[in-house]
């Protein structure tokens, strides 16, 4: 070290070399520029080059508006408005306080503080930070009249989903929300790309694809601000088709109203073509709350509801039947012969089968009463001692002819199958074998059997339409932008395999329900609605879910109706009550129902 | 009074000078939207006004700067207060001085006030003894302190840069050399530590642009994809699409070597740094001709000067450097920058009429 130093210290060097030693370093300073700019532009300028025109040129969606639902009418359920949020550029943002402060007069909400905050924190100094969301139109005007005094201010308009009817249909409409992976691939078709909307549930989702639209797309070259200086090519956003949906938004508010706060299910349907005019599912949500971004608490809120709110229990919700499967029994007896609509049997309000007792709803029992009797009371004395003639395998096949326990096909995502029980499913899933009392459990609509409201609707249009399992759907037709149809609902229809004499007696026994029986709360001074009552007692719950499932005018049917109360709080039998309230009030007005009556034959 | 002037004057220094000069303006001009020529004017009047100030400097005596340099030094502090003082902020930084329509930066005065008067400090001795290293020290840190607290970093850093080539040239003994060199290094930490944030943050962007390329890191991001996409001939006169729309900040002054490099392509760089190379030789030719004088001193700062500042705004572009904002010798548009240097090659000129 101290032999180095000396060496250093002693030979000092000459002017001239000094300068030399200078002269020699920027030399060699400006070759490494060289070489540097030299790899940047020759080694890497073809990446470079494809960096600079990655930026330069943008695909600008122009997005295009969702296509409307609307009701068979042509009412609206579903548009698209516009929502206006106020950001700011933070780039051009010099004085934020200033800018705020001038803000808050016409947006008094504004927190300055959070405001500033948030451009502080920007990243990308030349994309607008949003201020506020979800202004009104009469402040955005205000803003874009003022647009001087507004240095750097922006107005952001995006299009939102709205849905007037709010609650009344949320569960059958369903909503948007972001596309996932799986939808991406899907719609990529349509110009769907991440960050754009789809249908989620429901109406949005089974006909996503006829109601998304085209987006079109116009190449721009952009300045570092986004602001397009040229258009080089262009193409127009295709909007989505109209749907019409089945549903009669006059029917289904009356359901609403008579429905009131309780939980449970309304469906009226045309029994001939299988079209749903009322398709009610209660509790239910307003779609809007998603349309703007729904906040984490409401989310919570609905998605912890005991009511399951976003649930549509029509189609998603699996009961049992009850008493309003004895149509089934009864119908399986007649066929196999097992009884003649003569046959009595003895109710003294309670039937051994086994060592268990089975006990009938009325105490003090029927007496003798024959099979249409036995349905305008609802026996179940009666029913216990026909099902377990029939036996299982009968019963079942027959649940299965009038398409129980498995899809009816109806347009709406993830539809439930409900459950048909049978001694091999029992052994399988319970490891014990099945019991007579099973089977009696089973002929009263209860016990291990599942069905899902639209299930009964198909049942119940089979028996007013003179014997057709019919498709129950949705949506009625989709036409384009010109008045095109697109998509025209189809009947699909399967003769249940029954004679007429059964099908007439069920159907002068279901009117005897109403006009004598269990159903008597149906009954009122418009129409003659015939139909069967269901109560469905439930372990742990000591409301029953209380059923009506019938048609109307009795005679000569044109419009079908399921009413479920979940958990009823009334002592009496209110779903036929409801059932009557709506279809007189239905039939009251002539223009309710004239349509239907003239197509009928 | 004064010796005769007998040489001719150096062609090649003013050649080189006036291409890079005409060329920066006729770039400003390609590169301005249409219609939109107040910066071009404006430079134009500059640079008319700095060619004029080149000429009448050339055939002015040298021995004028010698004796004025300490007045000079003295006329730019004063100058330095006041724009602390008074000056009118912009970005943040007190920079600029208004006089009447006239802006200009005394820092840049600052620069060839301290040249002239270290040059003349430090001239003609063969031992430089503490006493002055300490006096030429204060000259120097007076300004770069004056400077630093505009705060303009870049530029009280290329003072420091100054003073200590100027030592080395005039004859510092190396032992003294590492030991103020040796100091140097050891404060550096403290000196970091009186950054302002953004300073900071200009270092730590350097150090890694990728990391938040639409923050801090964006321009120097940008430079480097305008200067890369020019490749070897650039996109053409007016075809600087990625200076034009914006995407590189500052194409006037900062990165004006880059949007050039975008129009030029690597064949115009080597240009640009072809006629940089011949000033910077001629300075240095004219540096050994005139030994350790005044004027010798007076070349080999003004032409390290030239390469230094040259250095860090080509590095800044091409990424190699941080972000400080300093001007390219003869190209940025900036009225301050073009005088003090088409000035100082006046002054280079007269030195090498000299016999």
């Amino acid at each position: 070290m101290s032999i180095n130093y000396r060496l250093i210290t002693k030979t000092n060097l000459k002017y001239e070399q000094r300068v030399k030693v200078i002269a020699g370093i920027i030399f060699f300073a400006f070759t490494l520029i060289l070489i540097r700019v030299g790899w940047l532009q020759i080694l890497h300028g073809e990446r470079f080059l494809q960096l600079s025109q990655t930026s330069r040129l943008r695909l600008i969606p122009v997005p295009n508006p969702r296509g409307l639902i609307v009701d068979r009418k042509g009412r609206i359920v579903a548009d698209n408005t516009a929502s206006f949020s106020v950001g700011v550029i933070p780039e051009s943002c010099t004085q934020p306080e200033k800018v705020f402060y001038k803000l808050k007069k016409v947006l008094p909400r504004l927190n300055v503080e959070l405001s500033r905050e948030k451009v502080e924190k920007a990243t990308n100094p030349f994309r607008p930070v949003v201020l506020q969301e979800n202004i009104n139109l009469s402040r955005v005007t205000y803003l874009m009249e003022r647009e001087q005094e507004f240095p750097s201010v922006v107005i952001l308009a995006q299009p939102v989903r709205n849905y007037p009817q709010g609650k009344l249909l949320g569960n059958v409409v369903g909503y948007l929300g972001e596309v996932n992976k799986k939808e991406l691939k899907r719609f990529s078709i349509l110009g769907v790309e991440a960050g754009d909307l789809v249908g989620k549930t429901g109406i949005e989702k089974m006909y996503n694809t006829y109601l998304q639209g085209e987006k079109g797309g116009r190449q721009v070259e952009v300045d570092v601000y986004g602001r397009a200086s040229k258009i080089i090519s262009e193409k127009d956003p295709l909007p989505g088709n109209t749907l019409y949906l089945t549903i009669d938004l006059d029917m289904q508010k009356i359901a609403r109203e008579e429905m009131g706060e309780r939980k449970g299910v309304v469906l009226i349907a045309d029994p001939f073509t299988g079209e749903i005019l009322t398709l009610l599912s209660l509790p239910s949500f307003d779609p809007n709350l998603f349309s703007r971004g729904i906040s984490g608490e409401k989310w919570e809120k609905l998605s912890r509801h005991p009511g399951d709110p976003l649930e549509n229990r029509a189609i998603r919700g699996e009961y049992p039947p009850g008493s309003t499967f004895k149509l089934i029994v009864a119908a399986a007896a007649l066929e196999e012969k097992k009884i003649t609509p003569s046959t009595t049997l003895n109710c003294p309000g309670s039937y051994k089968v086994g060592n268990r007792l089975f006990k009938c709803w009325r105490e003090e029992g029927h007496g003798k009463v024959d099979l249409k009797e036995a349905i305008i009371h609802s026996c179940d004395v009666y029913f216990y001692q026909l099902g377990l003639k029939i036996g299982v395998e009968d019963i079942i096949r027959y649940a299965r002819l009038f398409g129980l326990g498995k899809a009816t096909g109806v347009d709406f995502p993830l539809e439930k199958r409900g459950l048909l029980p049978t001694p091999a499913w029992k052994n399988q899933n319970y490891k014990e074998p099945w019991y007579p009392g099973d089977t009696a459990n089973l002929s009263i609509g209860q016990g291990y059997i599942l069905v899902t409201p639209i299930q009964m609707l198909k049942v119940i249009n089979a028996v007013a339409n003179g014997g057709y399992l019919v498709r129950p759907h949705l949506v009625k037709k989709i036409v384009n932008i010109d008045e095109e149809v697109v998509f025209q609902s189809f009947i699909e229809k399967d003769k249940v395999p029954i004679s007429d004499t059964t099908l007439n007696l069920l159907r002068q026994a279901l009117e005897g329900v109403v006009k004598e029986g269990t159903g008597w709360r149906a009954k009122n001074k418009v129409v003659e609605i015939a139909g069967k009552t269901g109560t469905v007692e439930i372990e742990g719950n000591e409301n029953p879910h209380n059923w009506f499932v019938g048609y109307a005018p009795a005679e000569n049917p044109f419009l079908s109706i399921v009413v479920l109360v979940e958990n009823r709080e009334e002592e009496i039998s209110i779903a036929p009550q409801i059932a009557g309230k709506i279809l007189s009030r239905i039939f009251e007005r002539e223009q309710n129902v004239s349509s239907y009556q003239k197509k009928n034959r | 009074m004064y010796p005769l002037t007998r040489r001719k004057i150096d062609k090649y220094l003013l050649v080189a000078t006036l291409v890079l000069t005409f060329w920066s303006i006729f770039h400003l001009y390609t590169i301005s939207a249409e219609g939109s020529w107040y910066y071009f004017q404006r430079q134009l009047i500059w640079i008319s006004c700095g060619i004029f100030f080149l000429f009448l400097f050339c055939y002015l005596p040298t021995q004028i700067w010698s004796r004025s340099a300490y007045f000079i030094y003295l006329v730019a502090a004063v100058l330095l207060i006041v724009v602390i003082l008074k000056g009118e902020p912009v970005h943040g930084a007190r920079r600029w001085l208004e006089v009447g329509l006239l802006r200009f930066q005394p820092s840049e005065v600052a620069k060839i006030a301290l040249i002239l008067s270290l040059s003349k400090m430090l001239a003609t001795q063969d031992e430089i003894k503490w006493k002055t290293i300490l006096l030429s020290f204060l000259l120097t840190i007076i300004f770069s302190f004056l400077i630093a607290i505009q705060p303009d970093l870049g530029t009280s850093l290329i003072l420091f840069s100054i003073w200590l080539v100027l030592l080395f040239v005039g004859g510092i003994s190396l032992r003294k050399f590492f030991i103020l060199t040796g100091a140097i290094i050891t404060l550096f930490p403290i000196f970091y530590s009186f950054l302002r944030p953004y300073q900071k943050m200009r270092i730590l962007t350097y150090l890694n642009p990728q990391k938040d390329p639409l923050g801090a890191g964006w321009s120097s991001l940008q430079s480097k994809i305008t200067l890369g996409s020019g490749r070897l001939l650039g996109k053409g006169i007016g075809g600087a699409t990625h200076t034009k729309l914006k995407y590189l900040p500052q194409p006037l002054t900062d990165f004006i070597f880059s949007s050039m490099g975008e129009e030029w392509g690597f064949v115009g760089i080597t240009l640009i740094i072809t006629a940089y190379l011949i000033i910077i030789s001629r300075g240095v030719y004219l540096a050994l001709r005139k030994s350790n004088s005044f004027s010798g001193l007076f070349a080999a700062g003004f032409t390290v000067l030239i390469a230094l500042q040259a250095f860090i705004n080509m590095g800044m572009a091409s990424g190699i450097m941080p972000v400080t904002g300093v001007p390219l010798p003869l190209i940025s548009y900036g009225g301050s920058s073009i005088l003090l240097f088409l000035s100082g090659i006046g002054i280079l000129l007269a030195i090498s009429r000299e016999t």
